[in-house]
């Protein structure tokens, strides 16, 4: 097999026996697959982020067939100020940091004690600084250390607060 | 005399030459454990090995119950590994890997994890020929810092509509 | 579980050509936005862009809800795709490749996962639209190649072939520019 078979080969991403093969005997090809395996799994990873929204408007009127004239102006302003909202709001600023506040949970209470909380992250451990949505950010962490040095809790926030 | 200086010198050359030596490839073996918490129920399903995890989890959190959907074995060398299956009952299928790790210092050596990320997907709304569209329900995504052996926790909120946490519970353990 | 989320999944599809479906429309929305925007944003590389284009596509879908047949998730990726499109092609390219040969690989000589990143999101832009398209359905949306082929209108054995040609010069730019 040549260099050229195997790079179609390899650009499909499917291993079999005669590529494998020449893998073996060729570095400039074994390079070229361990690039295009590392890309593969970043672009997978790539798939898994979330990306910040802007809300979806669709026109006002689609509620109603019949739309009085005075109901498109002030839709349309409406819609062009929401867009402007959300542009203001989406640019790029400088990426955040990854936050980490180490909470050191000092024993475990009696069930009887803990008052009762919402499912979701305490808001005590809401970190103190703004979390600006950015293309590519990581979710927001929060790294708790327990009393038992063995369990350390990692809790992620994404960019929607989910 | 020379040929014996040379001797030795020689040798100790060879000694040092074996204490220099590149160490076996490591490995590290991931015990993934996929657990859910709920604001209803009152008593976890996890196994043993969980328990003190769990109760953890209740000194921080408000979830009423914690339970453990799947767990599995990853083994790899320092690149990429993934995994894939389906989740018993709910039959949510899922995907989990990382891109690589470090070892860093001497045992019990500190792990880190680049890339982590499971994918929970459900099959959705198919094509015309009978083939289904996977859309995701729930994912995660971050890198991690571990020792051999510890316990560490990676969680969030809103699985579904209820509110139920994903959780997972990951212990590496260093094969060198 | 399963069964109840594949009921509602069905009952938005089948709704959404019939009178008073904003509901199911809505529903779409919630369901697709977070997919569409990440596709547009892989096509375009940037934020802003990629909501228009999100915005776009759904308006799109509003104004022809009577008129879609099959899986609305398929339509929704073919026209983000040709919005996607239309919009590069008017677009100038920037300079914003520029800091990438301030990039270095890691102590280890291997390139870090950030800096991998980066580059693929600006070999991408080099990218022919149509491979482009095919490469961040398949590699970064995991879909399938027959869902791709569906999407873009074409035979799986086109899909496949713009794939492998997409990947390799994306390895072959990585590599150029790291």
């Amino acid at each position: 097999m040549t260099c050229i078979e195997s790079e179609l080969l390899m650009g499909e991403g499917e291993m079999n026996e005669a590529l494998q093969d020449h893998l073996t005997g060729c570095s400039a090809c074994r390079i070229l697959w361990s690039e295009l395996e590392a890309n593969r799994h970043v672009l997978r990873a790539m798939g898994l982020e979330t990306i910040p929204a802007a809300p979806i408007q669709i026109h006002p009127a689609h509620h109603s067939n019949a739309t009085p004239w005075w109901k498109w102006t002030s839709a349309a302003a409406a819609l062009l100020i929401t867009l402007g909202a959300a542009w203001w709001a989406s640019r790029p600023v400088k990426p955040p940091q990854i936050v980490s506040i180490d909470v050191k949970v000092t024993g475990v209470a009696p069930k009887a004690e803990l008052p009762y909380v919402k499912a979701e992250i305490p808001a005590m451990l809401t970190p103190r600084v703004r979390v600006v949505p950015v293309a590519n950010a990581e979710p927001l962490r929060v790294k708790m250390l327990t009393p038992d040095p063995d369990v350390v809790i990692y809790w992620l926030v994404d960019s929607k607060g989910e | 005399m020379k040929r014996l200086i040379w001797l030795l010198a020689a040798t100790a050359g060879l000694v040092l030459a074996q204490d220099k030596q590149a160490p076996a490839s490591t490995n590290v073996e991931f015990t993934v454990y996929l657990i859910s918490g709920s604001a209803q129920g009152t008593a976890d399903e996890v196994p043993k090995d969980l328990e003190s995890t769990v109760r953890q989890l209740h000194s921080v959190f408000a979830y009423k119950s914690y339970k453990l959907s799947e767990s599995f074995i990853l083994r790899g060398g320092a690149g990429m590994a993934s995994t894939e299956g389906v989740i018993p009952v709910v039959g949510l299928r899922y995907r989990f890997g990382y891109f690589r790790f470090r070892l860093l210092g001497d045992p019990p050596r500190a792990v880190q994890l680049e890339a982590l990320y499971l994918e929970l997907t459900r099959p959705t709304v198919g094509l015309k020929d009978g083939k289904q569209i996977y859309e995701t329900v729930a994912k995660i995504n971050t890198n991690l810092d571990m020792r051999d052996g510890q316990k560490i926790v990676v969680g969030k909120s809103s699985l579904n509509i209820g509110g139920d946490a994903l959780i997972l519970v990951i212990v590496p353990r260093v094969i060198e | 579980m399963k069964v109840a989320m594949e009921a509602a999944a069905v009952e938005i599809s089948l709704a959404i050509g019939q009178p008073g479906s904003e509901r199911a429309f809505d529903e779409l929305v919630v369901l697709h936005q977070a997919r569409i925007l990440r596709t547009a944003y892989r096509l375009l590389g940037r934020v802003e862009d990629a909501q228009d284009a999100a915005q776009e596509a759904f308006l799109r879908l509003w104004k022809n809800r009577n008129r879609i047949e099959g899986d609305p998730q398929a339509w929704l990726y073919r026209v983000t795709v040709n919005i996607c499109n239309d919009h590069f092609r008017r677009r100038t390219l920037t300079t914003e490749i520029g800091e990438i040969c301030d990039l270095a690989p890691g102590p280890e000589g291997v390139l870090a996962i950030e800096e991998r990143k980066r580059l693929l999101m600006d070999g991408l832009q080099t990218l022919p639209e149509r491979e482009r398209a095919a490469v961040v359905l398949r590699d970064i949306e995991g879909l399938s190649t027959r869902q791709v082929a569906e999407i873009l209108e074409v035979q799986e054995v086109t899909v496949r072939s713009q794939i492998s040609v997409a990947r390799l010069k994306l390895a072959k730019y990585v590599r150029r520019n790291s």
